[in-house]
């Protein structure tokens, strides 16, 4: 035997303990290497398509970091079960250069062999990951080429990951002390402190953040809450400090609070006297202290995994609800006055239309701008046209008298509470001369997004006594009821037409802005489904090599209690709620989170993503169940061949 | 009480014994602000192809001692001397190629590198050292033939009983034909019937090969294989006797000298032969 084959049987013959290790590795690989077929295929290089590239080069970059955090930590766990193993080997002469050695082979060893799978398995998968592209950017197809670049890039960035890894986790081994490398994993019974204090601000911690993330819906409750809520707006950084606390209290809560129920628990005599109680409430309070670290983690991994795949999902199904919120009217063309060609470039729009054979409703306003000598901008619609418009959206048609105004917002989200031009309670127009008290506030945008600041709708008497005029636009608005159907005419007018002049006329279309939502958020789906799926397979992998390397201590201590008459069933029962506790308070506390992340994307978003959110949630407890399952099995039937029965 | 070893020298005092393990005043002291003294000023030589067992009650500094002669605890004070060489002057890596070359260990729960087979488990020490395939496949014959282990050794750790893993390991201790042989508790996890098996090799290859054997029990069946055994109690040396020519009147005098020494009750075998 030689000593590159000593490495390489330590890794054959320990299939056991490396598989599931094996198997994360593989898997981020193969996702690593099919993006980067994706970014580096010929057409997509060759359209630079910025937000493509971005958003795919950036997802590289989070898996490799990640990568490097899995990779480390699960050597890390590796190394620590085989103390023993490197005691022996110490006393026996090896040096620990060689021992250095030793490690680094090893890892060498798997990280090579999860590299070439990797790559085969994404050469295979590239291919179908290639087809799921092309459909969402819509192109025609993206062929299957030799992806020469991916492999390198690929196996250069892993290799390095590995080498790193290799190089730095064998100083963490404390060679210096044979003795206490071969008394091994041993744990000393020691007493498990806790702080009540630290206890408290786990859930102080975890409060804030999640008050922090719920409030701006906890706005208009209460006058002394609303200040609150204000106050946590102008925080800066507000965003920081949240996660903060939340990673804080998350730590602290496994490092403390968990403890303090376990032993609360414990004080409760009766219950923890009642049968197998006490066996699994004292074991669990070791089991947790000694794996804080990894729950913590396995925590916060899922709650990224969960946070990430429930808002893309929830961003790319409700695409075509923020458009038609963004765009209430399928096209909208809007003329100054000094346009010579208005009336020719509508009968353009008229005829193109007619022609491609849609169906439409045509709504014509003038809407004047107004800019005061204090440089304030208002712009102001009668009220015939208005009611005009709305009758298309469904809106209640107005009437007002000649002292009145009704502020119509420009973004979606507006709140009038907190907009200031729309908390305005009088309208001063032509510097004076018309004085105006605001009476309402239009339910929705009426035009699109973004367009005509500050507009105001006045009684049509007074909008003909306005002298004041910056500027006359003519705004024409399509409603037509088979939008989504619209990109080819609207690609054809976009070759007539263009985007339009500067100073004589502009125009905009639902359909465009769909499509560009849509991709872009169909890509982030994309992505944000396998860096999730990455994710969760690397806190699993976490808990699995736990479980694993617990086994021996574990095994040990059912024998004995079995001997004094534990049964099979109740070790079953012992074991199972252990495994479960581990197995999923992690999973409540990560979806709590991800509840209150959820929150924060719902301010941005105009519909519920609720039922996104329990969809993700809901498919996550089913491979959580499922993985819990066979773990369980796996360990009850280990344990079932030692104890007495 | 104070303990000094006189250097046994042969009864012709011309011949000069080869001195093999030789400790000078050796003392260990763990702990910072609370002090507790493992060892106390103990004085030791052993020469070639003794067989020298270590007892004394549980906590009496016995596996201490072992430790500081396996050149993996060095002592407060004092110097050690194998083969008239102080392995704690050593820097690490001629510290790891001292034991390599030099010792061979036997451990209670023999440590056994469960990803190896049995042969492999023995070949390592040859491994670390570079030797050729040829060579360990030779040397690996010759000593597996030795401890009667050849049909197990393309078994894996898992595979095989207590007694064959012990075998095992003292195949591994001795492969590269050490200067020292150190047991800790070698029949310690064994039954009856392996642990009179593994003690008779221990006797056949310090006598067949003449290695040096330093061994750590409180067993003292096991004890009374060995040529002679030293009684330490609470860190201090405490007595130490000779065998003569019957083993079974040397099992004796160990267990006289156990229940002088007190200690724990299941330590010793309370029913006296005679």
């Amino acid at each position: 035997m030689t000593f590159f084959q000593f490495a390489l049987n330590n890794v054959k013959r320990n299939t056991r303990v490396y598989l599931a290790y094996f198997l994360s590795s593989v898997f981020t690989i193969m996702v690593f290497f099919s993006f980067a077929v994706n970014l580096f295929h010929p057409v997509i290089a060759s359209r630079n398509g910025g937000a493509i590239e971005l958003i795919m080069g950036q997802t590289e970059v989070a898996i490799l970091v990640f990568s490097f955090l899995f990779v480390f930590i699960s050597v890390n766990a590796f190394l620590k079960v085989r103390s023993k193993e490197f005691g022996t080997l110490m006393i026996l002469g090896m040096s620990k250069k060689q021992l250095r050695r030793l490690v680094f082979l090893e890892n060498m060893i798997i990280g090579c062999l999860a590299i070439i799978a990797g790559i085969t398995m994404g050469l295979v998968f590239s291919k179908f990951l290639l087809m799921v592209l092309s459909s969402i950017l819509s192109f025609e197809s993206l062929s299957f080429y030799f992806p020469f670049e991916a492999i390198l890039l690929t196996t250069v960035f892993f290799i390095l990951i590995f080498l790193g890894i290799s190089v730095l986790t064998p100083l963490i081994i404390r060679t210096s002390n044979i003795i206490n490398l071969l008394k091994g994993t041993k744990r000393p019974n020691r007493e498990i402190k806790f702080s009540i204090i630290q206890s408290f601000v786990a859930i102080l911690l975890l409060g804030i953040g999640y008050f922090m993330a719920i409030s701006p819906q906890l706005y208009d409750i209460h006058p002394f809450l609303d200040e609150i809520v204000l106050l946590i707006e102008n925080i800066p950084y507000a965003e920081v400090i949240l996660t903060t606390s939340v990673v804080i209290g998350t730590y602290l809560f496994f490092s403390q609070l968990s403890i303090f129920i376990l032993h609360w628990m414990k004080r409760n005599r009766s219950f923890y006297m009642n049968k197998t109680n006490m066996l699994w409430i004292s074991d669990l309070i070791y089991r947790i202290r000694d794996n804080t670290r990894m729950l913590f983690l396995v925590t916060i991994l899922s709650a990224i995994a969960f946070t990430a795949i429930t808002g893309v999902y929830a961003l790319s199904s409700v695409v075509k609800d923020e458009s038609l919120k963004d765009n209430p009217f399928a096209l909208t063309f809007t003329s100054y006055s000094s346009n010579d060609n208005e009336e020719q470039q509508i009968k353009t729009i008229d005829e193109m239309l007619e022609s491609y054979g849609f169906k439409y409703e045509k709504y014509k306003s003038e809407v004047i701008k107004q800019v005061s000598k204090g440089n304030y901008t208002v712009h102001i619609i009668k009220q015939s046209d208005y009611n005009n418009r709305v009758s298309a959206l469904g809106l209640e048609q107005v009437v007002l008298d000649e002292d009145e105004a009704l502020l119509v917002p420009v973004y979606v989200r507006f709140d009038p509470r907190r907009d200031k031009t729309l908390s305005q309670k009088n309208i001063v127009l032509d510097e004076g001369e018309i004085n105006l008290q605001v009476v309402g506030i239009a339910p929705k945008v009426i035009f699109y997004s973004g367009l005509f600041r500050n507009l105001v709708v006045v009684n049509d008497e007074t909008y003909n006594r306005i002298t004041n005029i910056q500027e006359k636009y003519h705004s024409y608005s399509y409603d037509i009821p088979d939008w989504l159907n619209t990109l080819e005419v609207t690609e054809k007018l976009r070759e007539i037409l263009g985007v339009g002049e500067h100073g004589k006329y502009f125009w905009s279309t639902r359909i465009e802005g769909y499509n560009l939502e849509n991709q872009n958020k169909k890509l982030f789906l994309y992505v944000g489904f396998f860096l999730g799926a990455i994710f969760f397979l690397g806190a699993s992998s976490f808990l699995y090599f736990r479980l694993y390397t617990d086994l021996n201590q574990e095994k040990s201590k059912y024998i004995g209690i079995s001997k004094l008459g534990l049964s099979f069933k109740e070790m079953k029962k012992v074991a199972s709620i252990q495994i479960a506790v581990l197995f999923f308070v992690p999973y409540i506390l990560a979806t709590i989170h991800t509840y209150f992340a959820i929150n924060v994307l719902q301010t941005v978003l105009y519909s519920s993503v609720l039922n996104q959110f329990l969809t993700v949630i809901g498919v996550f407890l089913i491979l959580n169940i499922i993985y819990f399952i066979s773990v369980r099995s796996r360990y009850i039937n280990y344990l079932k061949r030692f104890i007495v029965q | 009480m104070h303990g000094y070893l006189k250097i046994k020298v042969s009864k012709d005092e011309r011949v000069l014994k080869l001195e093999i393990l030789k400790l000078n005043h050796i003392s260990k002291i763990y702990g910072d602000k609370v002090q507790f003294c493992a060892l106390k000023d103990i004085n030791l030589s052993i020469e070639k192809g003794e067989f020298v067992g270590i007892m004394g009650p549980s906590g009496s500094g016995k596996t201490t001692l072992l430790n500081v002669i396996s050149t993996i605890d060095p002592p407060t004070s004092g110097e050690v001397l194998i083969n008239g060489e102080n392995p704690y002057r050593l820097d690490n890596s001629k510290l790891a190629l001292f034991r390599r070359r030099k010792l061979g260990f036997v451990f209670q729960d023999f440590n056994l590198i469960d990803t190896l087979t049995i042969g492999e488990n023995i070949v390592l020490p040859l491994t670390l050292d570079g030797h050729k395939v040829s060579t360990m496949d030779k040397k690996l014959k010759e000593v597996a033939a030795r401890l009667n282990i050849e049909n197990i050794i393309n078994k894996r750790t898992y595979e095989v009983s207590g007694g064959q893993a012990q075998r095992t390991a003292i195949a591994r201790a001795i492969i590269h034909s050490p200067l020292l042989l150190l047991a800790d508790e070698p029949t310690g996890n064994l039954d009856s019937k392996a642990a009179k098996d593994v003690m008779e090799l221990f006797e056949s290859i310090n006598r067949d090969i003449g290695v040096t054997t330093v061994m750590v029990t409180h067993d003292p069946r096991s004890a009374s294989y060995c040529h002679r055994v030293i009684f330490i109690k609470d860190g201090q040396f405490f007595n130490e006797i000779h065998r003569g020519d019957s083993r079974q009147k040397f099992y004796q005098q160990i267990i006289d000298v156990l229940s002088l020494l007190g200690g724990e009750t299941n330590d010793v075998f309370p029913i006296r032969f005679k």
